[in-house]
């Protein structure tokens, strides 16, 4: 199953006031892939991600224009009643902080069941027995006592499990991670990244990881496509992303992070902050903090361009040698 | 090099609640932690979430005096000091959190959150806005912003103006708490920029709190791994990057993401404690064995008493 | 296990809760100047008519004597025998309770009727005709005044159109009118809160992992919602319950029904201490007690206070 996003444009609109949050994302994850989407605050990652499940409300939101393929469905133009069908069902989600994103009420193998029930018309029995299946595949073995549990009788680490649990009860094609480890502890987040791993390889979903730290990104992915102010700006393979990074953006992110290599050295900064999504600049959105940019930054938007094969950004001086 | 802060065997429990004694069972948040930090450097604690970092740091600026043990400043002992004769070292240490949305007052100008500090230590009334100035200008704030209100400035940018707050007092100590988590990614530069330009400016020592080993061992002159409330390696950053000893130490080394789990953390094996120690507690006597240990040099590892 | 050992703390709890309770009364009846025998009387009583009310009140010994003997019938629930009627207390109090129980249950059952539902569909449809109607319903049920409510529903409903009857107990007819009465403001209040729980539980991030899951919104905002929106509701109904348990003072003298409001009224009228004495503490332990209940309840709808 592949999930393709076409020019995806979506604006959230408040009065008379217009943030601009998505400005043409095209975006293709193939079957079995990790393709990362990173990105800072306010730069489009979740309204992407809350876009392909069909959950941002309308309004505020306005989708401008663009389609969402999973395979040959058009995500976009199906019935509100279809969409529900399909999420959960072939498109489910996993999200940032596990104890919030749980029920505090009801028993962990009440929120795994209901949607075998209600998707797959299972019986409360076996649903029961799938349940264990599946917690057994995410790592949450003993699996009568978490399914009798409630979350807060759960560690965090075991939540996140259980949140995966959820999602992937009904064998879903394509799977989307919204900083699934961002509100755990290194030691917990190692261990999700390689359920999430482990899972892609044994039931070959697609997965739409997004994060805002690049190393958690470098660990887990296999491509990987930088995200600016609503707009794709790099995309590329993990390996040539680290190594050859094109964009002006992307290649000053990866300097800025610290480690003990840069150890009394100074980091390399970018300047300003992110644009709000309704005050983008005119032209390349990142030209105002770019140490490369010209007058053509400030005009003409740098469209997506192929550099080497699987290696594409969008920059006007991309592959002149004027980046460094 | 002179020690600036000394902490010798603290301890802070918590009690549980309950009405029989036997209830009250007494939890140890830190747990018998011992180490000095020297003047103008930085020293980083690392550890995860509930590992007693935060505990140990209220209890540094005795927010939260600690149960047992002492700490000292430039040789004096703060622990048992009333409150009025504390107050002169409060200043001297001052602290940054990580949320810098919560820490200023959304009702008050930046101009007005500053003076309040300022007019507390009964800075002269005719310099205070030009000490203002001054500060936000040593930050990276625009002064003429100064009558802005928090709302009004970006998160990174807040960050910088608690930082200023924090300076107004001229202390010699700041305690930063994870001053950079709640930032963006291209932010988070910016401010431990700053935090290292200021570092050059003004004489400062640094105790910098984080979970972040990347960001410790690229800042950090030394480095003190806690778990569980116990300070489990303690070293100077080379020492420990280039040789983690023990096994938690190792552990968070490899599971960190990014780079370090490829280069630097899976080279790192297993490694013996000193002889006659272990790394877990081998047999119960009552008594705590934990200590820490000379490895090589200033190079401390925790262990028990064989 | 833990459950249980929950529900015998708690238990532990009510039961000194209502000691503590009883030890007060105690106390601020006799920290009151003046002797009620004397109050009880009269100015032209000899001395020792005055000894004899004494003996009777059991006033005659030290405060320490009469604070044993008070707690020694307490945990009889023997709280002495009024000065006017000459009946146990306890005798008066059951004889009247049934009634004010029964107002009590139907006036909050008609009051949870409207308000959990309308509140609900006020959450879930915000700004649809219901949420409105919902509105203008507790605005309203604030401020009318409940006896005033009571006299309207009397004129309308029993002299206008004598569907109920006018006055007198004893069939569920004669408290239905009562029962709104007392119901209508409830309900605003519990609607409000029910209303306002909802809206903050639909905007948790829990209902977004339920969307994503593709469930159906009767299933998000029946199933998963409404149990954790009613956790709250569930202590400020108890509350509202126990208040009504105490005696509703005012709507049973607009209806004249012989209630436990009425019978404490006419206590403090007459100066019955022993009455008034038995009065304050059985409604200290009605209360107690109900939330005790409540206290069982929330503790089946919330998981996460059984063990803390």
């Amino acid at each position: 199953m592949e999930l393709t996003i076409k020019d995806l444009d979506v604006s959230f609109i408040q009065g008379d006031r217009e943030a601009h949050a998505l400005r043409g994302i095209n975006l293709t994850v193939g079957k079995g892939e990790i393709h990362s989407l990173v990105g800072e605050s306010g730069s489009g990652k979740t309204v992407t991600s809350t876009c392909i499940m069909g959950l941002l409300p309308s309004p505020p939101v306005r989708i401008n224009k663009g389609e969402i393929f999973l395979d040959d469905i058009n995500l976009l133009s199906l019935s509100e009643e279809d969409q529900r069908k399909i999420r959960g069902m072939k498109i489910a989600m996993v999200f940032q902080e596990p104890a919030k994103y749980l029920n505090p009420t009801l028993k962990i193998g009440v929120q795994i069941t209901e949607s075998l029930i209600l998707h797959l018309g299972m019986s409360k029995t076996a649903a029961e027995e799938k349940a264990l299946d599946i917690l057994t595949t995410v790592g949450l073995g003993g699996g009568k006592r978490i399914l009798h549990s409630y979350p807060h009788e759960l560690s965090g680490g075991m939540k996140q499990r259980a949140m995966i649990a959820i999602a992937i009860s009904c064998n879903p094609l394509f799977l989307i991670a919204d900083e699934p480890t961002t509100a755990l502890d290194v030691t917990l987040q190692e261990q999700i990244l390689e359920l999430i791993m482990d899972l892609r390889n044994k039931l070959s979903m697609g997965t739409l990881f997004i994060s805002h730290d690049l190393r958690v990104v470098h660990d887990i992915s296999d491509r990987i496509s930088v995200i600016y102010a609503g707009k794709i700006v790099e995309n590329s393979s993990k390996t040539e992303l680290f190594a050859h990074p094109m964009h002006p953006y992307s290649r000053l992110l990866l300097k800025s992070i610290p480690d003990a290599e840069k150890r009394g050295t100074r980091l390399v900064t970018i300047p300003g902050k992110v644009p709000d999504a309704e005050n983008i600049p005119p032209g390349c959105a990142f030209h105002p903090r770019c140490p490369f940019a010209e007058d053509i930054c400030k005009i003409e938007e740098p469209e997506m361009k192929e550099y080497q094969e699987g290696h594409s950004a969008a920059c006007h001086f991309c592959g002149t040698g004027k980046i460094q | 090099m002179r020690d600036i802060l000394e902490l010798r065997n603290v301890t802070k429990s918590f009690a549980g609640h309950g009405i029989l004694p036997s209830k009250r069972t007494v939890y140890k948040a830190v747990n018998n932690v011992s180490f000095t930090i020297q003047k103008d450097t930085i020293f980083g604690l690392v550890g995860e979430s509930g590992c007693g970092k935060t505990t140990l740091a209220r209890s540094i600026l005795l927010l939260d005096p600690p149960t047992e043990g002492e700490i000292l400043y430039n040789n004096i002992p703060l622990t048992g000091l009333s409150r009025k004769k504390l107050l002169p070292y409060r200043m001297k240490m001052q602290i940054v959190f990580q949320d810098p949305h919560s820490a200023l007052n959304p009702k008050m100008s930046i101009y007005k959150s500053m003076r309040e500090g300022l007019v507390n230590r009964h800075y002269p009334k005719a310099r205070i806005k030009e000490r203002i100035e001054e500060l936000l200008e040593l930050v990276g704030i625009t002064p003429s912003h100064m009558h802005r209100f928090p709302h009004e400035f970006s998160g990174g940018q807040k960050q910088r103006i608690v930082i200023a707050r924090a300076l107004s007092m001229e202390p010699e100590l700041l305690v930063l708490d994870e001053p950079v988590s709640n930032l963006d990614v291209s932010i988070q530069a910016q401010i431990i920029n700053l935090l290292l330009d200021l570092k050059g400016k003004i004489s400062l020592t640094y105790l910098f709190i984080s979970h972040d080993l990347n960001l410790v061992s690229y800042l950090c002159d030394r480095i003190g791994v806690m778990s569980r409330g116990r300070v489990v390696e303690l070293a100077d950053t080379e020492d420990i990057m280039s040789n983690p000893v023990h096994p938690y130490t190792l552990k968070l080394f490899s599971s960190s993401p990014g780079k370090m789990g490829t280069d630097t953390g899976r080279k790192g094996h297993p490694v013996n404690p000193p002889e006659g120690y272990s790394f877990s507690e081998t047999r119960n006597t009552g008594k705590d064995t934990f200590s820490l240990v000379s490895f090589k040099n200033s190079h401390m590892v925790g262990c028990y008493e064989k | 296990m833990k459950l249980f050992l929950f529900i015998l703390k708690r238990f532990f709890r009510l039961v000194l809760t209502i000691l503590i309770i009883s030890t007060i009364i105690f106390f601020v009846i006799r920290v009151i100047p003046g002797d009620p025998a004397l109050v009880v009387a009269g100015i032209d009583a000899s001395n020792a008519e005055i000894q004899a009310i004494r003996v009777k009140l059991g006033t005659d010994v030290p405060v320490a004597v009469q604070y044993v003997r008070w707690m020694k019938k307490l945990v009889r629930f023997d709280f002495g025998t009024s000065l006017i009627s000459n009946q146990p207390v306890m005798t008066l109090i059951k004889q009247r309770f049934p009634l004010t129980f029964s107002l009590a249950l139907l006036g909050i059952f008609l009051g949870i009727l409207i308000a959990i539902p309308l509140g609900v569909l006020s959450a879930v449809h915000r700004w649809s005709l219901w949420d409105y109607f919902g509105m203008v319903y507790s605005q309203l049920g604030m401020a009318i005044p409940s006896f005033w409510l009571g006299i309207i529903l009397l004129l309308l409903f029993s002299v206008k159109f004598p569907i109920f009857p006018l006055f007198g107990s004893g069939s569920i007819k004669n408290l239905f009118l009562p029962a709104i009465a007392l119901g209508f403001a409830r309900a605003a209040v519990i609607l409000r809160l029910t209303r306002a729980s909802m809206v903050d539980e639909l905007s948790k991030e829990y209902i977004i992992t339920a969307r994503a899951k593709g469930l159906t919104e009767k299933m998000i905002h029946y199933k998963h919602a409404l149990k954790n929106a009613l956790i709250p509701v569930v202590t400020v109904t108890g509350i509202q319950f126990g208040y009504m348990l105490g005696g509703a003072i005012i709507i049973e003298q607009v209806f004249s029904l012989p209630g436990l409001g009425r019978l404490f009224l006419f206590a403090i009228y007459q100066r019955d201490f022993p009455l008034i004495q038995g009065g304050v503490v059985f409604i200290a332990v009605i209360f107690s007690f109900t939330n005790f209940l409540v206290d069982m309840f929330y503790s089946f709808l919330n998981p996460k206070i059984r063990i803390s």
